[in-house]
C-alpha cells in the first residue's frame, strides 16, 4: 500500500495548518503535540510473536561474519531490504527450553513462568500461570498509556489469543481478534467529530451508566479478595478503558478522513487482514493514543499464498496439514523445513514492507516514524523445533537510539560445564530450582528477561531487572 | 504439574523426556476403590443410607472427616453468565425481544481441555467489553421503545414509575431485590440526567442500560453469609442456572423472598421440580456440548473434498445436540447415557456421514445405525469430525483428547529434538502409499525409544477411533485398499480396554470406571465452577456410584447434587 501523501509532511507542517483549537481536540489530544512538547517524540515500542517461531534454527542455518558485516540466513534474507534498520539479538535463552511450545507463551514477555508448572487455573491445560506483568503491561502502566493488543489467528488449543500479555497481578490481557474489532474500538473513536456531544441528556446517560456501574463494582468489590477480586478488577479496567476511549474521542480535526485507515471488511483474507492491523498500529503510533502494541501472528488460513523455499507455490495453512507440525517440530524433515522457512519468511515481506513504511512516514519530531520505533520479533519458541536454549530476536528500528545494522552473538553456556552459571529457575513459591539438564545444545547466557529490561529503559520505563530475579543477567547492549 | 488436575495428578511416570508405566489412578481413589460401574468393577462400597461406621459422603461432617487435612467446601466465586445464561437472562426478563446478533459476543475462549464454562475464564475483558456496552446500549433503546411499562413510563409523567422499573426489572435481571441504597444511586442519577436536559426516554435507557450492565446482572454471585451459608438468592440463582441455565423463576424467587429455601425440604421438592422439567436434561446436554467440545464442528478447518458445507455442518450440530438430549431425556437416563445406543437424527444432509440412505427430508428424523458401526455419542460424525486433522484421522489428536479431556489424564509435552527416521533402516518395500496411518505411525515416530513412552499410551486411544474418517464417515479401508486395524490396549489406572474394532473400543470406553469417573467429575466442577481440591467432587461422585442405580438417573443426580455441602455453603474469606 503507498504511503499516503498527507504524511510526507512534517508533522510540524501539518499542525501549524490545523491551527491550535483543533489540534487540542485532534488526534493528538493528550500527546506530546496537544501539550506543546513536540521536540521530542516518544518511543514507540511494537512486539510482534509469531508462532512457532521466525524460523532461524542455527543448527541449520545461521548467521556469519561480524558485528557489523554479517550475512542472514534462511528464511530471514528478506530483511537484507532494510539490514541498516534491524538488530539480530542472537542467543537469548527462555525460562523452560526442551519442547516448549505451549509453556513459553506466558513467559515471553514476563520472562517470570514459575520453573515445572504446566498449566494453570486462569490459562488452562498446557499453559502456565506467569507470576508477573508482562513487559508490554510495564511500559503502558509507566506511561498511562493504554497497549494495543490484536491478533491475527494467534491462538491455540482453543484459545483465540495465546496467553502472552499479563497485569501486575498476572491476569491475562486481551487482544482484539480481528481488524474490524479493532478499527471499531480504537480507530473509530479517532474518526468521530471533535465537537463534544450537543445532546447533553445523551452524554448525560453515558456518564451515569459509568457512574453507577462503577458504584456496584465498588460495593462488590469490598466483599472480596483473591482471584474472585482480580477478576472484578480486570472488569473494572476495562470499563476504564472503554470511558477513556468514548470520553476522549480525539478527533483528527482538520486531517483528512484519507489520513485514516478504510474500516476493514467482515471475514477479510488473511493477508488485508494483517496489512490493516499495522496500518493501525502506525496510525495510532502517530496519534499517540498508544506507544506500545502487541502483534500476535498465527499460522495463517486458507486464503493466501506464498512459496516455500525451493520456490514451490503453496496456498494455505500449512500447519493443517496432516504431519507437518510433527516433521518440523520433531524431525526437521527437509522437504517440511523448506516448507516451514517459505512460510517464514512470507512474514518477513510483511516486515519489511511495514517497516519501509514507517521510513517513509515523518514523525513529530521531524524524524521518521521508524527512527522512533522499536520493531522487536521474536516466538514462543526459535523454531518449529519448539526448542527456546538461544532464540534470536529481531530488533527494527532506532527507538531509544539503538544502534542500527548489528548482529549481536550473545555468549552460550555449555549445559555440562555451567562455567558456574546458575542454570535453572524458581518454583511459584520462591524457591531455587537447578536444572538437571546436562546434554544438548548450548543454552543462551542471557535469558530474554535482558532484553525486556533494555526495552523498558529506551520506551521510559526505567528497569533495573524484570520478571524472576535470578533470570536477569546483564541488559543487553542496544545504543 | 498442572493446578488443574487435582484429582488426576501425576497420571503418568515420567522419566527424563519418556513416560513408562500406564496411567496411574487419580489421586483421592484407592487403586481398589469399589466403584460399581456398568461392565463390572470390585464390588460396591456401602452407600449413604446404610449402617456402618463410614461417614456419610454428603453431610458435611462426613466430608470434613473424609477430606482430612483438606477445605472441605469451596470458595465463594463470581459467575459470570454464559451467552446462553445471559441471553435466557434477557428473555425472562423482556420476552423474546432480541436476536443472537443483539446480545454481547464475550469472546470466551473454548479450550479444547477443560471445561469453557469454567468461572476462571470467564470474564469481561478489555475487549469484550465494547460489545457488552454496546448491545447494553442498543437494547436499552429498544426496550425504552417497545417493553410497555417502560415505554408508558418514558412517554408518562408519574414521578414514580421509575422506582417501580428498578424494582421490577432489578429483580429480573439481578436475581434479587435492588437493595435501598442500589435503588437510591439510580434514583439520583436519573436527577443527574433530568438535569443535563434529558428526556424521560432518556432516563428509561438509562435505567435499563445501568442494570444490563451492572456487575449484579453479570455475574451470579456465590459469595454466602458470615456462616458461610448462601443466601435463599444465591441459592435460588445457583439451583436454577445449575438445572435449567436460566435465572430462577418466579416459585424460587418468591421461596427466597420468604427465606426459605435453605429448608432441606423445600430445597428438594425444588429441585425434584427443576429435575423433572425437559430443561434439565437440555442443560446437562450443554454440560457434553461443553465437555466433548462439539461446538468445534461449527469452525474446524476441513478439506473441502470432505463436503462438509456450512448446511452439512449445522445438521450435524443439531444431530449432536438433539442426540444428546433425547438420551439424556429417556426414561432412567444416567450421565453415561450419551456414551451408548445406537439411534441419531438424520436428514439429507448429514446422511452420508452416517452411512445411511438420504431420508428425503431436511428436517431431522431418528435412524437406528448399525449396531456394528456406531455406539454412542462419541460415534458420531459431529464429534469425530471435531476431533481429527483437516484431512486425516489424526490418531495422535484424537488419543491426547481422549486421555486428556474426556478421562482427565495429564500427558507430559513431547521431547524435542528427536532425531528423524533414517529412511535407510526402513525396509524396501516399505511405501507409505499402502501403509496404513496407524503403521506409518508406529514406524516413523512411535517406535523410536524417546517416543515410546508416551506414544504406548496416547496411540491405542486414537486407534480405537480409526474406523472413522476425519469426517465421521464409517471405513474399513483407508488409501483406496490398506485395511483399517481399529484395534487397541488401554492401559488405565487400574483397568486395561481391550478391543478389537471402533465399536468395541466404544464399548470398553463407556463402560470403564475411568470415563464414568471423569464424567461425573467434570460434571460436578461444571455445575460448581470449580473442582476446589476434588476431595468433595471426589466424594461426591462415589456417592453416586455407590447409589442402588449405578450411577443413578439423572433426578437422583440432580438431588445429590444439591446436597453436596458446596451447593449451600462456601468457605468464608
Amino acid at each position: 500500500m503507498p504511503v499516503k501523501k498527507s504524511f510526507k509532511l512534517p508533522r510540524r507542517s501539518l499542525l501549524a495548518g490545523l491551527g491550535a483549537g483543533a489540534a487540542l481536540g485532534s488526534l493528538f489530544v493528550d500527546s506530546e503535540v496537544a501539550r506543546g512538547q513536540a521536540s521530542a517524540a516518544p518511543v514507540r515500542l511494537l512486539l510482534i510473536p509469531l508462532t512457532h517461531g521466525w524460523g532461524r534454527d542455527r543448527q541449520i542455518k545461521t548467521f556469519s561474519g561480524t558485528e557489523t558485516q554479517f550475512t542472514i540466513p534462511q528464511p530471514l534474507t528478506g530483511f537484507e531490504a532494510i539490514k541498516n534498520q534491524c538488530v539480530f539479538v542472537d542467543g537469548l535463552r527462555g525460562t523452560l527450553w526442551g519442547n516448549a511450545h505451549d509453556v513459553s507463551y506466558s513467559d515471553l514477555f514476563t520472562a517470570s513462568v514459575p520453573w515445572d508448572e504446566g498449566g494453570s487455573a486462569q490459562l488452562g491445560e498446557h499453559f502456565p500461570e506467569p507470576m508477573g506483568p508482562s513487559i508490554d503491561w510495564h511500559i503502558g502502566n509507566v506511561l498511562k498509556k493504554n497497549v494495543l493488543r490484536v491478533t491475527a489467528g494467534y491462538g491455540s488449543w482453543g484459545k483465540p489469543y495465546n496467553p502472552i500479555c499479563f497485569n501486575q497481578s498476572a491476569q491475562q490481557q486481551a487482544f482484539y481478534t480481528t481488524a474490524i474489532q479493532a478499527f471499531d474500538a480504537i480507530i473509530n473513536p479517532l474518526s468521530q467529530s471533535a465537537t463534544p456531544d450537543v445532546n447533553r441528556g445523551r452524554d448525560a446517560v453515558r456518564k451515569s451508566v459509568f457512574s453507577h456501574v462503577g458504584k456496584d463494582m465498588d460495593r462488590l468489590l469490598k466483599r472480596l479478595s483473591g482471584t474472585e477480586k482480580l477478576k472484578l478488577e480486570g472488569h473494572v479496567a476495562a470499563l476504564n478503558d472503554l470511558n477513556q476511549r468514548l470520553t476522549a474521542a480525539p478527533s483528527p480535526g482538520g486531517l483528512t478522513p484519507a489520513d485514516l485507515p478504510q474500516r476493514p471488511l467482515d471475514k477479510q483474507a488473511f493477508e488485508k487482514e494483517i496489512d490493516d492491523y499495522l496500518e493501525m498500529i502506525r496510525v495510532v503510533f502517530l496519534a499517540d493514543t498508544h506507544r506500545v502494541a502487541v502483534f500476535g501472528l498465527g499460522e495463517g488460513s486458507k486464503d493466501y499464498s506464498w512459496t516455500d523455499s525451493a520456490g514451490k507455490p503453496q496456498i494455505g495453512n500449512i500447519w493443517n496439514v496432516e504431519g507437518f507440525h510433527h516433521d518440523v517440530a520433531h524431525h526437521a524433515t527437509p522437504d517440511a523445513r523448506l516448507a516451514y522457512e517459505g512460510w517464514a519468511a512470507w512474514y518477513v515481506k510483511k516486515i519489511v514492507s511495514f517497516v519501509q513504511k514507517l521510513e517513509q512516514t515523518p514523525d513529530i519530531d521531524g524524524r521518521m516514524l521508524i527512527d522512533n520505533t522499536i520493531i522487536v520479533l521474536t516466538g514462543e519458541v526459535e523454531t518449529g523445533q519448539h526448542d527456546t536454549r538461544c532464540k534470536l530476536h529481531t530488533v527494527i528500528g532506532g527507538g531509544g537510539g539503538i544502534r542500527r545494522g548489528r548482529w549481536l552473538k550473545l555468549p552460550d553456556v555449555e549445559p555440562r560445564s555451567r562455567g558456574g552459571v546458575f542454570i535453572g529457575g524458581k518454583d511459584r513459591a520462591g524457591t531455587q530450582i537447578e536444572s538437571g539438564l546436562n546434554y544438548g545444545d548450548p543454552l543462551g547466557r542471557h535469558h530474554h528477561a535482558d532484553l525486556l529490561v533494555t526495552l523498558a529503559r529506551l520506551c521510559g520505563a526505567p528497569l533495573d531487572s524484570f520478571g524472576t530475579d535470578v533470570y536477569n543477567y546483564q541488559p543487553i547492549q542496544l545504543t | 504439574m498442572s493446578m488443574l488436575r487435582g484429582l488426576a495428578l501425576l497420571p503418568l511416570v515420567c522419566l527424563g523426556f519418556g513416560c513408562e508405566g500406564v496411567l496411574k489412578a487419580p489421586a483421592g481413589s484407592a487403586p481398589n476403590d469399589g466403584l460399581q460401574v456398568p461392565g463390572g468393577g470390585p464390588g460396591p462400597v456401602p452407600n449413604a443410607s446404610s449402617t456402618n461406621t463410614t461417614p456419610v459422603p454428603n453431610s458435611p461432617v462426613a466430608v470434613a472427616e473424609l477430606c482430612s487435612g483438606q477445605q472441605p467446601l469451596l470458595g465463594v466465586q463470581m459467575r459470570r453468565l454464559t451467552p446462553l445464561q445471559y441471553k435466557n437472562s434477557v428473555e425472562a426478563a423482556f420476552g423474546i425481544l432480541f436476536a443472537d446478533p443483539e446480545l454481547p459476543r464475550f469472546q470466551d475462549d473454548n479450550p479444547t481441555i477443560g471445561l469453557a464454562n469454567d468461572p476462571q475464564k470467564l470474564r469481561v475483558t478489555t475487549v469484550s467489553i465494547d460489545s457488552v456496552y454496546r448491545s447494553g446500549q442498543a437494547m436499552a433503546t429498544r426496550v425504552a421503545l417497545e417493553v410497555p411499562q417502560v415505554k408508558d413510563c418514558a412517554a408518562g409523567t408519574s414521578p414514580d414509575c421509575f422506582g417501580e422499573i428498578i424494582e421490577k426489572l432489578g429483580l429480573a435481571l439481578w436475581r434479587r431485590p435492588v437493595l435501598a441504597a442500589e435503588k437510591a444511586d439510580l434514583l439520583t442519577e436519573l436527577a443527574v440526567i433530568e438535569g443535563e436536559t434529558g428526556t424521560r426516554s432518556q432516563q428509561a435507557e438509562f435505567l435499563v442500560q445501568a442494570l444490563l450492565l451492572s456487575p449484579n446482572m453479570l455475574y451470579r454471585a456465590e459469595l454466602g453469609e458470615a456462616a458461610g451459608n448462601l443466601t435463599d438468592y444465591e441459592l435460588a440463582s445457583l439451583l436454577s442456572f445449575t438445572l435449567w441455565d436460566r435465572p430462577p423463576d418466579t416459585v424460587l424467587l418468591e421461596l427466597a423472598a420468604a427465606g426459605s429455601l435453605r429448608n432441606p425440604g423445600v430445597l428438594a421438592a425444588q429441585t425434584a421440580r427443576l429435575a423433572g422439567d425437559p430443561k434439565f436434561p437440555a442443560a446437562v446436554a450443554g454440560f457434553f456440548w461443553d465437555y466433548l467440545k462439539l461446538e468445534n464442528i461449527r469452525t474446524i478447518k476441513k478439506d473441502a473434498e470432505l463436503g462438509l458445507s456450512d448446511p452439512v455442518r449445522l445438521a450435524l450440530a443439531d444431530s449432536a445436540q438433539q442426540a444428546l438430549t433425547r438420551a439424556l431425556s429417556s426414561p432412567q437416563a444416567t450421565l453415561m447415557q450419551v456414551f451408548s445406543g445406537t439411534g441419531f437424527p438424520v436428514n439429507d444432509d448429514s446422511a452420508p456421514y452416517f452411512g445411511v440412505p438420504a431420508p428425503g427430508s431436511s428436517a431431522l428424523q431418528n435412524q437406528m445405525l448399525d449396531a456394528t458401526e456406531r455406539f454412542g455419542i462419541l460415534s458420531h460424525p459431529a464429534f469425530l469430525t471435531s476431533h481429527a486433522g483437516e484431512k486425516s484421522t489424526s490418531i495422535v489428536k484424537r488419543g491426547v483428547f481422549v486421555l486428556e479431556q474426556l478421562l482427565a489424564f495429564d500427558i507430559p509435552a513431547p521431547p524435542p529434538n528427536v532425531a528423524g527416521v533414517d529412511v535407510a533402516t526402513l525396509p524396501p518395500s516399505f511405501d507409505p502409499a499402502t501403509t496404513s496411518t496407524r503403521d506409518l505411525l508406529l514406524t516413523t515416530h512411535s517406535s523410536q525409544a524417546a517416543c515410546k513412552g508416551c506414544h504406548t499410551i496416547i496411540d491405542p486411544a486414537g486407534f480405537g477411533l480409526e474406523n472413522f474418517d476425519s469426517a465421521g464417515r464409517y471405513r474399513l479401508k483407508e488409501k483406496g485398499s490398506v485395511p483399517i486395524d481399529a484395534s487397541g490396549s488401554l492401559a488405565l489406572a487400574d483397568e486395561t480396554l481391550t478391543y478389537q474394532d471402533s465399536v468395541e473400543f466404544l464399548q470398553a470406553l463407556a463402560a470403564s470406571k475411568a470415563l464414568t469417573r471423569a464424567v461425573l467429575e467434570s460434571y460436578f466442577s461444571y455445575a460448581l465452577g470449580q473442582s476446589g481440591n476434588g476431595c468433595e467432587s471426589n466424594q461426591w461422585s462415589q456417592a453416586v456410584l455407590a447409589a442402588p442405580t449405578n450411577p443413578g438417573g439423572l433426578e437422583e443426580l440432580a438431588a445429590k447434587l444439591v446436597m453436596s455441602p458446596s451447593f449451600t455453603a462456601r468457605t468464608q474469606l
